[in-house]
């Protein structure tokens, strides 16, 4: 009997112990809760979820595609229901039947802006208009005072009325129409003003604490969204009404907000067909919210269409009935959503990429891809997404945890991930096969790939590479091969000009990094240990180029440029890198005598730096510290992925052409027939871009600057450069913080170079013994 | 029959408990050490080998033993010394919780204060300069230094100090009144009271203490790495900054044969402590 007892004892422990470890338990590569690897379980052990909104794109009024990239329309549902598309140039078309067809609607009154710069417009419901502009300045009016906000109003029967600027001096940049039609102006002070346009008078509502983005209106609510997040202000009663929820929302899921600049936006919003509800449309899609309600809740998701397009901008949001949208893009593109219950909730095939940081390579990738397959869905899972206070150990630390439960991504983007670790681990698999077979089109650098290849394999690739260069006067860098000459050259410089910048690198930190990104690979010797000579080297150079450069300001001046930083630094941030179009310009502009930093599109840098070649002899470029490149978004497929075939589909995809042929801010493609492409023999004479400048000089002098394309010599002369990298700069946060924070004390001269390097090592040694 | 079934009611919860989230990941543990990360191939002993020529293993089991071995004579007898004197006291049982004070104290918020301190400009070195004892030049990052050690040591008494007094206190509390007063009347000092009296009866006290005042001391990693990362001066990297480390790395081997050794150790040193004191008592 007892032991019969305690048999039964021990069985019940057993079963629950089974019972509890069988819920633990993950399959190995399953990717089980749908933001693992694929999904499966959550399609497979359900009914299938149907219904979701679809894109359409709706073609425009012919007059309206031909203006192309001038093409600034506003957008708004009027009161009969019908779309209304309002241009300066082109001018109003209506459309009934939800943009099957427009007609064109008479706008006389659009003559009286044929000569002048519209800074804003806006369209009411009821057909009136007001629009924000100023007169022309002639081009040799260099006064920067000179810009005045003109405004204009139309009523429906086109009467036009000039209502008088603000005895204020206080000037509107921004109107909005609410539904009633009634006309609102928001200040650059800040002041919201409900505004009678006939008259001319104004009546502020309150006070906006940062710029306004984008407004838009219920019935009662007028709804201001901008960097400071949502304002919501009840029109009957006249005051702002907290709504927490919203508030949140906009903090944690708006980019950073463009002010309405030409008219491009970050956020979009309108009020829908019910009481107090606003649709708003961002990057991660379309959402819905009940003013003073509990919940955002996601009704389109922005990965699924061109929301999630990087490049996209919108420039018009709109309601429409029967819960349909319309989003005006840039480059005259119009897309309705509808919602369509035939197709799944979710694409049926899902794939996952993971990168620690947004990467904007990578979703561009992703948005493209799903354009071209649309049954297929991306998950794109950011570690550090910045709203979270997430630090990148943490990131990791989840992701390890997800890649060995077997959630794991099917994609990784490896930068700044351990991928040394992940490589040994057996994480990543090897793509040798898969770079083998892109051949011709998606052939890609087979030096830049070799940089990545180790004992025969590969586990990585970047879709992106930028190059380490120098600009200046040809004469003085000819002698500039290291840290040391660069050094050498700095004091000469110095002597010849006392004062002044010479690389405008004056904070510690930023000088530190910006050096010690092409020098780092020295640091390391080949038993992975640190290398004191290197080290005592690098800080002796820095050193000596920082006593250069500083020695040009007084120490009123250095602590004028210092405090310009101070945010940056003590909100922990990181000083961006110096950029090498900026660099050229400070040559051009005599500001500086040399610069350095990365070079990494055509666009605005090498075909800048190459411009700036044909107009001053003197003037070139060479690559610093030969051999090396940096590599960005660097993509890995994991070993384990079920979706193996999908997700090198993708991998293959991220390097064929039609990504690799964009230009994009991360560097220059890999593929080898795109970066060919990157110089277009059609634009050979005709000007990129043409831009002014004033200097800081307090001369008010101008410097203007025509960009035009590189000639075929200079863009063979870069391609055979790209063709002599060897070595990827991958850099190793740790011995680069450790360097930056010593070697900050020995440039100030509280360490001599050789104690700072037995501190480093010092403090490296645990890392580099784990 | 049933009174005597009565105790597997009482054990078989928490066995349950021990056994899913205690006995069988560690079981788990035993078996990934004896293998390969990912591919889960047998690596025989080389886990271990591995963690034993690994210089930064050696030196956080050195670090973590050095602390340890500081710490708990000092807190213990720290503990009792001030727990004797406070328990004179008529209004002990007042001022008896304001003790728990800093361990409800957020270890953050602590950071704060120790940066403030600590830090080449904080406010030790301004004292020490206001009351002239501080050469010129000579203020340091105490942090970055080897006297981070002793900060963490002091920074540990406070947090643990309290509440040792507070457990030290209940044992004195509970030795029956009788046996000290006819010590006394045996014409027992002070002196003797306390050394042949109150502390033998303080010994199931001091195993608890000293097994809880241990278990604390690994909690100490908290602030060192709020204050100094994953990476600090290398008097205070622990074992828990390693295995923080080798998280983030993927080195779960590596861990795992760590994290077996370490716990048959802890085990060994538990069994060691028990046999020592309870042992005895039993004898006795």
């Amino acid at each position: 009997m007892k032991i019969r007892g305690w048999k039964r004892a021990m069985a019940l422990l057993l079963a629950g112990t089974m019972v509890l470890l069988g819920g633990c338990s993950g399959r190995q590569g399953s990717g089980a809760d749908g933001q693992g690897a694929s999904g499966e379980k959550e399609q497979s052990g359900k009914e299938k979820m149907m219904g979701r909104y679809v894109e359409q794109e709706i073609t425009l009024p012919e007059e309206m595609m031909e203006a192309g990239d001038y093409f600034m329309p506003v957008m708004q549902t009027m009161t009969d229901g019908s779309l209304a598309l309002l241009e300066q140039n082109t001018g109003m078309f209506v459309s009934k039947d939800a943009g099957k067809t427009w007609e064109r609607k008479e706008t006389p009154w659009l003559k009286e802006l044929e000569n002048v710069y519209v800074s804003h417009m806006a369209l009411a419901p009821d057909g009136s208009a007001a629009v924000v502009y100023s007169q022309l300045r002639e081009e040799t009016d260099d006064s920067l005072d000179a810009y005045v906000a003109e405004y204009l109003y139309v009523d429906p029967e086109g009467t036009v009325y000039r209502p008088d600027a603000m005895d204020s001096g206080d000037e509107i940049y921004q109107f909005w129409f609410d539904r009633e039609s009634r006309l609102y102006g928001c200040s650059f002070s800040g002041n919201v003003f409900a505004v009678d346009p006939v008259q001319g008078k104004y009546e502020k509502c309150f006070e906006l604490t940062t710029g306004l983005d984008y407004a838009c209106f219920t019935e009662d609510y007028m709804v201001m969204l901008g960097d400071m997040g949502a304002v919501v202000y009840h029109l009957g009663e006249k005051r702002i009404v907290e709504d927490q929820v919203l508030q949140q929302f906009i903090e944690e899921h708006s980019d950073p907000m463009l002010g309405g600049a030409a008219g491009f936006y970050t956020i979009t919003a309108d009020a829908g067909e019910e009481p107090g509800v606003i649709y708003l449309a961002i990057k991660d899609g379309i959402y819905r919210h009940v003013i003073g309600g509990t919940v955002v809740e996601q009704i389109a998701d922005g990965n699924l269409n061109s929301l999630g397009d990087p490049q996209t901008a919108m420039r018009g949001f709109a309601a429409l009935a029967g819960d349909e949208f319309a989003i005006l893009y840039d480059k005259g593109r119009l897309c309705r959503y509808v919602y369509d219950e035939t197709v799944p909730a979710v694409p049926e095939e899902q794939l996952s990429v993971y990168s620690l940081e947004e990467d904007y390579t990578i979703r561009q990738a992703i948005s493209l891809f799903q354009k071209e397959n649309p049954g297929v869905y991306i998950r794109y899972e950011v570690g550090m997404s910045g709203a979270d206070g997430m630090t990148a150990e943490d990131a990791i630390k989840n992701l390890n945890t997800k890649i060995m439960s077997g959630n794991g991504p099917d994609l990784l983007v490896m930068d700044g991930l351990p991928e040394k670790s992940y490589q040994q681990k057996g994480i990543l698999a090897d793509v040798t096969a898969i770079e083998k077979e892109m051949k011709g089109e998606d052939q890609l650098f087979p030096n830049l790939t070799d940089a990545f290849r180790k004992d025969g394999k590969l586990y990585s690739i970047p879709m992106r590479f930028q190059i380490p260069v120098i600009v200046g006067e040809r004469a003085q860098m000819e002698g500039i091969s290291d840290l040391s000459t660069l050094a050498d050259t700095m004091e000469k410089l110095r002597g010849e000009n006392p004062q002044g910048a010479i690389l405008d690198l004056f904070i510690e930190k930023q000088l530190l990094r910006t050096l010690g990104n092409v020098s780092s690979a020295a640091w390391l010797d080949e038993n992975g240990e640190m290398n004191k000579e290197a080290l005592t080297d690098f800080l002796s150079q820095a050193k000596r180029i920082y006593q250069a450069e500083i020695a040009g300001y007084s120490e009123e001046e250095l602590q004028e440029k210092r405090e310009l930083f101070s945010g940056d630094e003590n909100g922990g941030s990181k000083i961006a890198e110096p950029g090498i179009s900026s660099a050229a310009l400070g040559i051009a502009m005599e500001n500086r005598g040399l610069g350095i930093g990365v070079m990494k599109g055509m666009g605005a840098e090498f075909n800048l730096i190459a411009t700036l070649e044909n107009q001053n002899d003197g003037f070139g470029y060479k690559i610093w510290q030969s051999d090396f490149f940096i590599p960005s978004t660097r993509l890995a497929i994991h070993a384990d992925s079920v979706k193996k075939e999908l997700a090198v589909e993708f991998f293959k995809f991220c390097f064929g052409s039609q990504l690799q042929d964009m230009e994009l801010p991360s560097g220059f493609p890999v593929n080898q027939s795109s970066f060919e492409k990157l110089r277009k023999d059609e634009e050979a004479d005709s000007a990129l871009s043409e831009f002014a400048i004033v200097g800081d000089d307090g001369t008010g002098d101008v410097f203007s600057l025509t960009i035009r394309q590189a000639s075929e010599e200079q863009f063979e002369r870069l391609k055979e450069i790209v063709k002599t990298l060897k070595y990827a700069y991958i850099g190793d946060s740790m011995i680069m913080q450790a360097v930056c924070e010593t070697g900050v004390r020995v440039l100030q001269g509280d360490l001599t170079a050789e104690e700072a390097a037995d501190e480093i090592m010092k403090k490296t040694a645990i890392y580099l013994a784990e | 029959m049933k009174e005597k079934k009565a105790w597997l009611g009482f054990l078989l919860p928490s066995l349950f408990g021990v056994t899913v989230f205690v006995l069988l990941p560690f079981f788990d543990v035993i078996c990934r050490s004896f293998s390969t990360v990912v591919t889960k191939e047998w690596a025989g002993w080389n886990n271990y080998r591995m963690i034993f020529e690994n210089q930064a293993f050696s030196l956080a089991v050195k670090n973590t033993i050095r602390f340890t071995a500081v710490c708990i004579p000092l807190l213990t007898g720290l503990g009792l010394f001030l727990a004797v004197q406070l328990s004179r006291l008529k209004t002990m049982q007042m001022i008896k919780t304001m003790f728990l004070f800093p361990m409800a104290m957020p270890a953050a918020t602590v950071v704060l204060v120790w940066k403030m301190i600590f830090a080449k400009s904080g406010f030790l070195n301004l004292a020490l300069n206001v009351s002239g004892l501080l050469p010129e030049g000579g203020a340091i990052d105490y942090m970055n230094s080897d006297e981070a050690f002793w900060v963490l040591v002091v920074s540990y008494l406070w947090k643990n100090l309290g509440y040792t007094i507070v457990l030290w206190l209940a044992g004195i509390f509970s030795i029956p009144k009788e046996l000290t007063e006819s010590a006394k009347v045996d014409g027992a000092s002070p002196r003797q009271c306390f050394w042949l009296v109150i502390l033998p009866n303080l010994k199931g006290c001091l195993y608890t203490i000293t097994v809880l005042s241990f278990l604390n001391s690994l909690k100490v990693f908290r602030e060192a790495y709020l204050v100094s990362g994953p990476y600090p001066q290398e008097s205070i990297y622990l074992l828990q900054h390693l295995f923080n480390n080798w998280f983030v790395n993927l080195e779960l081997d590596k861990m795992a044969a760590a994290a077996v050794c370490i716990g048959l150790t802890l085990f060994a040193v538990i069994m060691i402590l028990q046999k020592f004191w309870i042992g005895e008592d039993e004898e006795m």
